[in-house]
């Protein structure tokens, strides 16, 4: 619906349908003036009740299942509910000390964040920042930066293929390890074309930060990231923030409280006590910068020239870059670790089923993905609980949007409706994998 | 080394847990059976988002899915031109969209990056509706090998076509 009548002093935006994938969403607007009476990330897609049907199925199934829930970052849920039954097994200790399996499971972690953070940057994103609909539109003006943006993505699939068996929910991963790793000769093979995609990614991340205009945005977040001693999140490490929390993995859940809301299917978090926070690339980023594996690290002066701005950054607009830098990293660590390889004797840990429980988080493309699982004597699961970083997100993609609306109270609608969804996708939200295309809708209420 | 690609793409989607929106994936498997020359067959599974990645080098594609058509029953097998402007229309051509980027936007900025096959065909069965579970409802696993004999036929009459060379 569009009614536009500016002389009342009451404006509803709503968006009505972020479509498809892994959540259905709207977003619904309500301002009086330049004030924000109402933000609503509407969730609205059926849950999906994963927790609930874990319930009695054997443990080693767990990886596979909940690959399922999302076809953008299933390693990430894979090795989440591992490494939580591997704690719950007792041999969680065992297998991060194994040679080989865990290198491993960061090199298939490094295919997921190339391919998912690549195809969030170059074919969703970046629009958005030059000005276009669509990828499609894009191309047209920017063909060679998308063919190279393409390659890259192409080889992230090629890497979680390598160790998973296939790109699409891959199998490789299991409890205590993986099924099997790969010959020597298979890892070498496609060493030289990681190698000249991380040159190629260096060359597109300046780029970006040399030519791409960001809207201003400056919020005092609270910074949540996996913070290992010996190296950039992604599978291993305490949680901690920029404000103070610092938590052993397992008893990160005791301190974010989920809450059901009216208007969301999913659950809205908080830190218990301390309110909203933010997980995902620029939080990872701006609490561990410092542990960026040297082709990255020596980026960050040279973009923070470009941009005009000292890391930390406040600003969500900047994860573009943060997905770059990310992906270099990514590149480079996926290089020493394929440079590294010798097949190991033993894939995985032996494991003899046992009550337990255990909870980990591992750093999924958007942010911390966490998993808890009691287990029972026969290896049965009898309690699951999983928090995606989206639902982790939601209640600061609000805030943002809080923030942001009462600088497009000017704008006409589609154009207010096009700079919302941009913030949006600033958290390359999983539960609006398609938030790309939104329909659109405003309304003009008469004040009461 | 850089290996050469099959100059046929078949790539199916769908989503096996959900019953009959499973008969792309299941014709790819009995594809796999039978080794067709100069044929690559893939099942993107509810990724369809990774197309982009198989289609440079490729002469022709085929797509294999589930589809809703107001103009067709339940239980048919439709083999048309993708770009034929008279094919039935489906229900809604990004259902199958990921991230934005459904089977159709994909094979449009294909188009741009001048990385289309020149041939597209999509092979269909038709589905009422799609409910959750793995089992393919009868009526359409029936369509299964009717499509790989379909498929098949037009791998054949392009490998001659192409005389009969394996790689592109």
């Amino acid at each position: 619906m569009n009614d536009s009548n500016p002389d009342n002093t009451t404006r509803t935006i709503r968006v009505g349908a972020l479509a498809r994938v892994e959540g259905e969403g709207a977003l619904h607007l309500v301002m009086r003036g330049s004030d924000v009476e109402k933000v609503q990330l509407e969730i609205y897609e059926p849950p999906r009740f994963y927790e609930a049907f874990l319930r009695g199925r054997d443990y080693t199934e767990v990886p596979d299942i909940t690959a399922r829930i999302c076809g953008i970052c299933p390693v990430a849920y894979q090795t989440a509910s591992c490494y939580a039954l591997e704690k719950a097994m007792g041999v969680y200790h065992r297998v991060v000390e194994a040679p080989g399996i865990q290198a491993m499971r960061d090199l298939i972690y490094c295919g997921e964040w190339i391919e998912s953070h690549v195809l969030h940057m170059f074919m969703l994103h970046l629009p958005d920042f030059l000005g276009y609909e669509s990828a499609i539109s894009m191309a047209g003006d920017h063909g060679p930066t998308v063919q190279r943006a393409l390659r890259i993505k192409k080889l992230g699939n090629s890497i979680v293929s390598l160790l998973g068996g296939r790109a699409v929910h891959p199998v490789g991963l299991c409890v205590g390890g993986f099924h099997r790793l790969p010959e020597a000769s298979a890892v070498a093979e496609l060493l030289p074309e990681v190698e000249a995609c991380c040159d190629d990614m260096v060359e597109l991340t300046l780029f970006l930060a040399e030519n791409v205009e960001f809207p201003d945005l400056d919020r005092d977040y609270e910074f949540v990231a996996l913070c290992p001693e010996d190296g950039y999140p992604m599978n291993l490490g305490r949680i901690k923030s920029n404000k103070g929390l610092d938590v052993e993995q397992d008893a990160f859940g005791e301190m974010v409280v989920e809450q059901h809301v009216a208007h969301s299917t999913a659950l809205h978090s908080i830190l218990k006590g301390r309110g909203a926070y933010m997980v995902g690339p620029l939080a990872r980023l701006n609490l561990c910068y410092e542990q960026l594996h040297p082709r990255a690290a020596e980026l960050v002066p040279k973009i923070v020239k470009a941009i005009g701005k000292k890391l930390p950054w406040r600003n969500n607009f900047l994860s573009l870059l943060a997905r770059g830098l990310e992906t270099v990293h990514a590149l480079a660590l996926a290089a020493d670790l394929m440079r590294n390889y010798k097949r190991p004797a033993q894939c995985r840990i032996p494991i003899t089923h046992r009550a337990g429980h255990g909870g980990h988080g591992t750093e999924a493309p958007r942010g911390v993905c966490w998993h808890e699982y009691d287990v029972a004597e026969d290896g049965s699961i009898t309690r699951a609980h999983i928090m995606p970083p989206t639902a982790q997100n939601q209640i600061t993609i609000e805030e943002d949007l809080a923030e942001f609306a009462r600088r497009v109270t000017d704008l006409p609608d589609e154009e207010a409706a096009l700079k919302c969804e941009h913030l949006i996708r600033n958290y390359d939200p999983c539960i609006s994998c398609s938030v790309h295309f939104l329909k659109f809708a405003r309304t003009w209420e008469t004040a009461s | 080394m850089i290996a050469s690609v099959s100059p046929i793409l078949v790539a199916s989607c769908g989503n096996v847990m959900a019953t009959d929106d499973g008969f792309g994936p299941a014709v790819i498997a009995a594809l796999q059976q039978h080794n067709l020359p100069g044929v690559q067959a893939i099942n993107l599974d509810i990724r369809p988002a990774a197309l982009l990645d198989y289609l440079a080098d490729r002469k022709a594609l085929i797509l294999v899915d589930a589809a809703l058509s107001p103009d067709c029953r339940a239980g048919q097998l439709l083999d048309m031109d993708w770009h034929d402007p008279q094919r039935p229309p489906l229900v809604d051509d990004d259902a199958l969209s990921t991230h934005g980027l459904s089977i159709s936007s994909q094979l449009e900025l294909a188009a741009r990056l001048r990385l289309a096959p020149k041939t597209v065909r999509l092979i269909a069965a038709t589905i009422g509706s799609v409910e959750h579970g793995p089992c393919i409802g009868e009526m359409v696993r029936d369509l299964i090998k009717p499509a790989v004999h379909v498929i098949a036929g037009h791998a054949l009459k392009w490998m001659d076509d192409l005389g009969g060379k394996p790689h592109a």
